[in-house]
């Protein structure tokens, strides 16, 4: 992303797993204001994140779609595997529709009267990032006038066999939801709570310091690091920072497997009294980096 | 309207015609093809189905499978656009699929005693692929993997090219790939959209699709190449009329393909020739068929490859496109022994051999589950 972009709103929805899976038509009712039939998870929590996102506000019709997902409809897609194999019985017409990954966002965009661009993504690094790069290259092509792109999770069940899939085996919560921005470079109508003023990968660690060491931070910064950044490139990516008024890790309390969107989300809505800006640092498995930096505008966010 | 030809500097695909470039392109032109039978018996029952699987003894059965199909699709493709190490380094990669590893989970499930939570412990997420041919191939740019269903090849290379258009990056390689998995076959066996007779696009009596599996891939640049085939432009377009066909009046089909042209800068009569997605289901083809009408005056000939390869879902966005501009780059128009004519009601004519197709601007569509309707413009004029 090379243009700077607006976030005019910023919401979504998380619920720690228990043992048996939350109940969320009723929610999702209450959200949309009607009954959702035939929906599978996936699609319930990406519409409550969404319905958070934009309460009280109406993006416009040319409005894109950006979601993406780790593991895509994860129960629904055991539940018929299951099904073939231990019994032998072929996945009913919408249980197999709802493994497609375009599905949630077709739900989405039927529900707001959306005409724009839907984008479903795979993707286990950078997630929310990559959305944003996307539908920045739309939106600089007036592709589209808007852009709601998320992140997207739902937990697996048995739970404990999640643990193990996530790589979380101690006792720390799970969370699942969706976190969503609303984007662009210009909506009639809205006000920017925040602008998106850089969003971009790196082969490696050495490219990042390079980058790093061009940085010049007018206000105060807070840093955040996925959980995945070591404390020793922690301590000198702040070396080579002015104006660090906060840091943190990624929070250690709940396992998010979108930790990046929790935190811009956080730092949209809930502030930080100490920073404007906020610069995330998150790292791929590979050894890819990624870096985003938002800024506040002095508008906040209602709750 | 975005500017720049972004040009397709190199292909490598792999389907039921065969292994590579060269073959893919002189099978289609050579002879009618005929799709298999397989057997599918996941527990006590057996489905029968038609079907065009990747024929290739070198490419063994298991769950390494996906990733020797995907590796040599993307080999013939770096190896042919000869960038060197540190060019393929910078690349973008932008990946498309529908099946992504579920081929790999149901080995498992039938070959060894796990049981289905064991499978879940063990298989990595959808983008698994992905990250293989990253890392196999060095490839430490920007990555993506689309999960769009049928389009996902199409938009994986429609903003492949536009991240090169945009200068992100200087090369992008768009992969899709489509590997067979029972839990699909019975998936669409389910939805009653597989044929009986054999998938005859736009034909009266279509019946549905043959599905097939491919891997193909491209190598997108700036720099200008000899053939001159290259993106101008395309659309994404949510189709909110329901979430396993488009409005069969062809409105929302018109929309994307109006989109796209006005994307590429390029009016509906400086079309030459269509690339239909032609399903072959009745609701599909109907939209298609009435979304080119209203688009077009007058429809240029149209060609589809279903019918010689197969559906092949996530990967039909790659590999379509590299049947169409490689046959038009040997001169030939992209077309094959379809066997069938079609139907009276529709304006529609399938291209042939007599059919001189001069450089120019072609139409190429593909529409998905979910609402997901992708248009992408090429052209070599």
């Amino acid at each position: 992303m090379r243009k700077p972009l607006n976030i005019y709103a910023a919401g979504g929805f998380a619920a720690v797993a228990g043992g048996e899976p939350t109940p969320l038509k009723a929610r999702v009712k209450q959200a949309c204001g009607e009954s959702k039939r035939r929906i599978d998870r996936v699609t319930q929590l990406a519409l409550l994140g969404v319905c958070d996102c934009t309460a009280g506000l109406t993006p416009p019709e040319h409005t894109g779609l950006y979601m993406s997902s780790v593991y895509g409809s994860l129960n629904n897609s055991r539940e018929i595997l299951y099904d073939m194999f231990y019994h032998g019985e072929a996945p009913s017409p919408f249980k197999f529709i709802n493994t497609v990954g375009s599905t949630a966002c077709y739900y989405l965009s039927q529900h707001f009267g959306f005409q724009g661009n839907t984008i479903s993504l795979a993707q286990a690094d950078f997630p929310l990032q990559n959305g944003i790069e996307l539908a920045g290259l739309d939106l600089a092509t007036r592709r589209v006038d808007a852009a709601l792109v998320g992140v997207t999770s739902e937990v697996g069940y048995p739970l404990e066999v999640h643990r193990q899939r996530v790589g979380v085996t101690d006792d720390r919560p799970i969370a699942e939801g969706s976190y969503w921005l609303l984007i662009g470079e210009d909506i009639p109508g809205l006000t920017p709570v925040a602008r998106i003023v850089d969003n971009r990968a790196f082969a490696d660690e050495r490219e990042l310091m390079e980058w790093i060491s061009s940085q010049r931070a007018d206000t105060p910064l807070q840093t955040a690091f996925d959980s995945k950044v070591d404390e020793p490139m922690q301590q000198q990516i702040l070396k080579r920072l002015q104006n660090v008024t906060s840091t943190a890790s990624e929070t250690e309390d709940v396992f998010y497997e979108f930790p990046a969107a929790v935190t811009i989300h956080d730092f949209i809505r809930n502030g930080n009294p100490e920073a404007d800006t906020l610069l995330h640092i998150d790292t791929a498995a590979d050894g890819r980096r990624h870096a985003i930096v938002i800024e506040k505008t002095n508008y906040r966010h209602s709750q | 309207m975005s500017a720049g030809r972004i040009y397709f500097k190199s292909s490598g695909v792999v389907s039921t015609l065969g292994d590579g470039n060269r073959p893919n392109v002189d099978k289609l032109h050579q002879s009618r093809i005929v799709p298999e039978t397989i057997d599918i018996r996941p527990r006590h029952k057996t489905v029968s189905a038609a079907y065009f699987p990747i024929a290739n003894p070198g490419i063994h059965t298991g769950p390494s499978r996906i990733h020797a199909i995907i590796e040599r699709a993307v080999d013939e493709a770096l190896s042919e656009a000869d960038l060197s190490r540190a060019q393929i380094r910078d690349a973008g990669l932008f990946v498309g699929s529908t099946s992504f590893d579920i081929h790999a989970a149901e080995h498992i499930l039938k070959s060894s005693d796990a049981d289905i939570d064991e499978i879940a412990r063990r298989t990595p997420p959808y983008t698994g692929p992905t990250a293989h041919v990253a890392e196999r191939f060095g490839i430490r740019g920007p990555v993506f993997t689309f999960n769009t269903a049928c389009t996902a090849g199409a938009n994986a290379l429609m903003y492949a090219a536009e991240a090169v258009r945009r200068g992100w990056v200087r090369h992008a390689v768009a992969v899709g790939f489509e590997v067979f998995n029972e839990m699909t076959v019975m998936g669409f066996s389910s939805l009653e959209l597989l044929s009986r007779s054999g998938m005859r696009p736009f034909h009266a009596e279509r019946d549905g699709m043959v599905l097939g599996e491919a891997c193909g891939a491209v190598v997108l640049t700036a720099e200008p190449q000899p053939h001159r085939f290259g993106y101008l432009g395309g659309a994404n377009l949510a189709d909110n009329h329901g979430i396993t066909s488009c409005n069969p009046d062809g409105s929302s089909v018109s929309q994307a393909i109006n989109n796209a042209l006005r994307n590429a800068g390029v009016s509906p009569e400086q079309i030459r020739l269509v690339k239909a997605h032609g399903t072959a289901s009745p609701s599909n083809d109907q939209a298609e068929a009435r979304g080119l009408e209203r688009v077009f005056e007058s429809v240029p000939p149209i060609t589809v490859f279903k019918p010689a390869i197969g559906h092949t879902l996530g990967a039909c966005g790659i590999v379509e496109l590299i049947l169409f501009y490689r046959s038009l780059i040997d001169g030939r128009a992209p077309v094959f022994d379809a066997g069938y004519t079609i139907a009276d009601e529709y304006r529609l004519r399938l291209v042939t051999d007599d059919d001189q197709i001069d450089p120019g601007y072609y139409l190429l569509n593909y529409f998905a589950f979910g609402g997901n309707n992708t248009c992408l413009v090429i052209g070599n004029a």
